[in-house]
């Protein structure tokens, strides 16, 4: 009795697992490099926080290297605690409906290094 | 990187007597000079350099603190500060809500990486309720300068 129990909840964490496969989530993501002298300061932290907030999309921000980090991508906070130097490489990942449009417009204030000079 | 390599220990107001922003702002670097860690001659500029970078988008992140900073010539070594005020400050935080406490940090010029290394320390306390709800709390300098010894020793 006990067996068939089991048989039956694994079944059924089974076929839900399978109907999450059937209906994925949109999501995109992009390499990126820190361009701007200054690195991911304040100024630029809150310039991506700002832009990642006009989209539905959840954000994560992934810092590689020696001191690898993650970050909200819509938390000030965490963004600058990443503390990603210029040359850092990074990856931004989005998900959700809008995942693709955020990602665009996110991974263009990198590349523009967040209308700095330098 | 920890807390107490850049806070200027004698320059942490826990008392703050500004009652505005700007005052605040004014009150912090000129203890940081009285301190030492400035020139007397170089608190007008900085004061006016910190009150420009508030006005082109505030440092108060929200939660009832501020990090109001700047880099400038005539800082040699970077040197922080931290004010408390009981009654709480306008900053046009994020979070529109008043700020309890500051902590102010000027940076040498040249020195991206070191600037940022201090933030990162600077947040990931500052993201900590605890620590946000202790510096509140703490109504001395010294007890001020207790919490950030713990902080730095991982408590």
């Amino acid at each position: 009795m006990q067996n068939d129990e089991c048989r039956m909840m694994n079944s059924i964490l089974h076929s839900s697992f399978i109907i999450g496969h059937l209906i994925p989530m949109p999501s995109a993501s992009r390499d990126i490099v820190v361009l701007n002298k200054l690195g991911l300061h304040a100024r630029p932290a809150m310039q991506f926080v700002d832009v990642a907030n006009q989209f539905k999309s959840d954000i994560k921000v992934v810092k590689f290297g020696e001191e690898p980090g993650e970050a909200d991508g819509k938390s000030v906070m965490e963004m600058i605690i990443l503390a990603a130097t210029e040359g850092t490489k990074m990856q931004i990942n989005a998900t959700g409906d809008d995942a693709n449009d955020a990602i665009k417009k996110l991974g263009d204030l990198f590349d523009s290094k967040f209308g700095e000079d330098e | 990187m920890k807390l107490r390599d850049f806070i200027v220990a004698d320059a942490v107001v826990a008392e703050l007597k500004a009652g505005d922003r700007d005052a605040a702002l004014r009150e912090l670097v000129t203890s940081l000079a009285t301190a030492g860690a400035l020139p007397a001659s170089a608190v007008e500029e900085v004061v006016a350099a910190l009150i420009k970078r508030e006005q082109n988008g505030s440092t108060g992140f929200g939660k009832g603190v501020a990090v109001p900073h700047v880099k400038h010539p005539a800082v040699k070594q970077m040197s922080g500060t931290i004010g408390r005020s009981a009654g709480g400050l306008d900053f046009a935080a994020l979070d529109h809500q008043p700020v309890y406490s500051i902590v102010l940090l000027l940076s040498p010029e040249n020195q991206p990486q070191q600037h940022l290394q201090a933030m990162n320390i600077v947040f990931s306390n500052l993201q900590k309720d605890m620590f946000r709800r202790f510096l509140r709390q703490s109504a001395t300098q010294a007890a001020i300068l207790e919490l950030l010894d713990e902080a730095d020793q991982g408590k």
